[in-house]
Parts: structure tokens; C-alpha cells; sequence
């Protein structure tokens, strides 16, 4: 992320810990907190091209599967957002954790995965077109 | 006498000829992989070499590697399949190992990329010039399961019964983002 900051974030219990109605209102993002709300949600407030980042982060269970991402979707473009400006990112603990091996299956296209065990690194979930793949990869 | 009929499987490769491949239980994957995988990700996809698991024969292709400079020895250390995108200026090379219960291949953990990758620059062809894929039948079966932990970042994952997806291990950079899903960047980064 080039600008980094942070609109809001739940803890496990759905609570929320903390909201930045002054960023979110400055982005345009009109969040419905009404709504089920990801636990995390980032922004990348590039002047040009405001990124928002719904993120889930996994214990146990509640990834960005496709039923998930659509209904977050849905939660951004109501808020005013366009979708190719809006990102998915389940965080998991570990890439070995039995959390990530069951759900790994469900996750997302389009979305990506975090590792706390591997900071620097994101697993992607390409939808593919014909295109190069080496477009895709960066050595 | 009937003993002897092997049924064979035709496989389509990226240039438009048949072949007729021994049915293994591995055959199926590969034939995804030549007709639909090379295909869909390849803008000019060549097959340089095809080889069944098990098998000392290649369907194709010892001669495609030697003029890319591989040894008879390093043959047996690549995998069974290599791809190439012969694009105007620079081909590019596409390691790819599919992995299947029957032949469990090993995968691109770090330790088989690093294997292959050494061989492709003792022939000079560039790191930038190359890809790493890991070929499975489903996202689901214990088998990717099991290796998806050990899998080697900058490398990538396809799955037969998921055509149209990839599953990229990015070193993560901001910039990479909307890259890798495929979004056109509306500034520079």
C-alpha cells in the first residue's frame, strides 16, 4: 500500500474497537454499520486512486469465500466505490495451519491471502484471461 | 493378443498436432495442461518437452531440449513437461510438474525450483525468462493440501477442474496488487 490507513476494525466478537468516520466520509465511503462489516477495513488513500481493503482475519473459519466477497461487494459499490478499487485479503496465521488447509479450498477468486509467518509474500487468486503470465510475476 | 491393445488418449498440443499418449493416470492432467492451461495463459504456447511420469520416452521433445542447450543428464532432473511462449523477441520457459496420487511429483517447493532454475541458467537462458508451475486436478484433494505449505514463493499453482483461476505465490510489493487480480493501475506507483 503506497498510503496506508485504517477506517475501521472488529475484534472477533464483531465489536467494533476502532472507526474513522472522518476518513471513511472523506473517501466517499459510507459504510453501513448495520451491515456485516469485514474486520478489517484498510485504505490506500492515493489522491488518484483511492484503494479500499476489506480484510477477514482467520482463526478458525470466515474467509473471503465467493458468497462473501459478493456481499462485501455489494457493501462497497453502496458505498460508493468502484469495484476494481476494492480488495480482498484473508489473513491467516501460518501457511501450515490447519485454519488455511481447510479453508484454502473456499477461498475467493480475485482475493488474496496473508501469512503473519510471511510478511513479505501474498498468495493471489487469479482469475485468468488469455494473457502472459509473465506480466504477472516479477523477479 | 487383446492383452496387448493399450487404449491411448489423443492429446492436442499447443501447435495444433496430435498425439496419441499412453493412458496413465496422469494422462488426463497433462492432456489439461497441453490443450487448455498452455491455451488459456500462453500467447503463442509451444511444447518443448512432454513426457509421461515413469516413462524414459518423451512424447516430445529431447531434441526441443537440447537446443535449448539442456544436457542428456539435466533431462532427467527437469520436469516432465516444459512449455514455451514464443513470443516475438523473447521466448519464454514454463517448468511445469503435475502432481497426481499416482505420481505424486515433487511439487516447486523451493528446493525443486532452485534444482530447475540452476539448470535453466547453465544453458544461459535468464531468471526473468522463466516460470514455475505446479499442476494439480483440484484445490480440494489432500494431495495439494498437503503441499500447498511448502510450495516456493514466486511460483504458481493450476488446478484442472478450476480452468480459468491461478493460484500465484507473489513475493508481495504494493505495486504488484492490482497486477496480479488483473486491474489495470490508474497511477503509477
Amino acid at each position: 500500500m503506497d498510503r496506508p490507513l485504517m477506517p475501521q476494525a472488529c475484534s472477533a466478537t464483531d465489536k467494533v474497537i476502532q472507526r474513522d468516520d472522518n476518513l471513511a466520509n472523506s473517501m466517499g465511503l459510507k459504510l453501513d454499520y448495520a451491515r456485516t462489516l469485514p474486520d478489517i477495513i484498510l485504505a490506500d488513500v492515493h489522491p488518484e486512486s483511492p484503494k479500499v481493503i476489506f480484510v477477514e482475519v482467520v482463526a478458525t473459519d470466515g474467509p473471503i469465500t465467493e458468497q462473501r466477497k459478493s456481499a462485501l461487494m455489494q457493501v462497497a459499490e453502496r458505498a460508493g466505490l468502484k469495484s476494481d478499487h476494492v480488495y480482498f485479503v484473508t489473513a491467516f496465521s501460518d501457511r501450515s495451519a490447519p485454519a488455511f488447509r481447510k479453508l484454502v479450498s473456499e477461498l475467493a477468486r480475485g482475493t488474496f491471502a496473508w501469512f503473519r509467518s510471511e510478511p513479505k509474500k501474498l498468495l493471489a487468486l487469479r482469475e485468468g484471461q488469455v494473457t502472459e503470465l509473465f506480466f504477472l510475476f516479477k523477479y | 493378443m487383446l492383452r496387448r491393445i493399450h487404449h491411448r488418449t489423443s492429446v492436442g498440443f499447443p501447435n495444433g498436432e496430435i498425439f496419441s499418449v499412453e493412458n496413465t493416470p496422469a494422462t488426463p492432467l497433462i492432456k489439461a495442461v497441453l490443450e487448455v492451461f498452455a491455451a488459456r495463459f500462453l500467447a503463442m504456447p509451444a511444447a518443448i518437452r512432454v513426457a509421461l511420469p515413469g516413462s524414459t520416452v518423451d512424447v516430445r521433445g529431447r531434441d526441443y531440449c537440447e537446443t535449448l542447450g539442456f544436457s542428456q543428464a539435466a533431462l532427467h532432473d527437469l520436469p516432465k513437461i516444459i512449455l514455451a511462449d514464443v513470443h516475438p523477441g523473447e521466448c519464454k520457459i514454463i517448468f511445469v510438474e503435475t502432481i497426481t496420487d499416482e505420481y505424486q511429483g515433487r511439487g516447486f517447493t523451493n528446493e525443486r525450483k532452485q534444482k530447475v532454475l540452476s539448470l535453466a541458467l547453465a544453458t544461459g537462458i535468464t531468471a526473468s525468462s522463466v516460470l514455475f508451475v505446479s499442476a494439480f486436478r483440484d484445490r480440494s484433494q489432500p494431495l495439494f493440501l498437503g503441499l500447498v505449505a511448502s510450495l516456493a514463493w514466486g511460483t504458481c499453482v493450476w488446478f484442472q477442474n478450476e480452468q480459468e483461476k491461478l493460484l500465484m505465490f507473489s513475493d508481495g510489493q504494493a505495486a504488484d496488487a492490482p497486477s496480479l487480480l488483473g486491474h489495470r493501475q490508474s497511477h503509477s506507483a
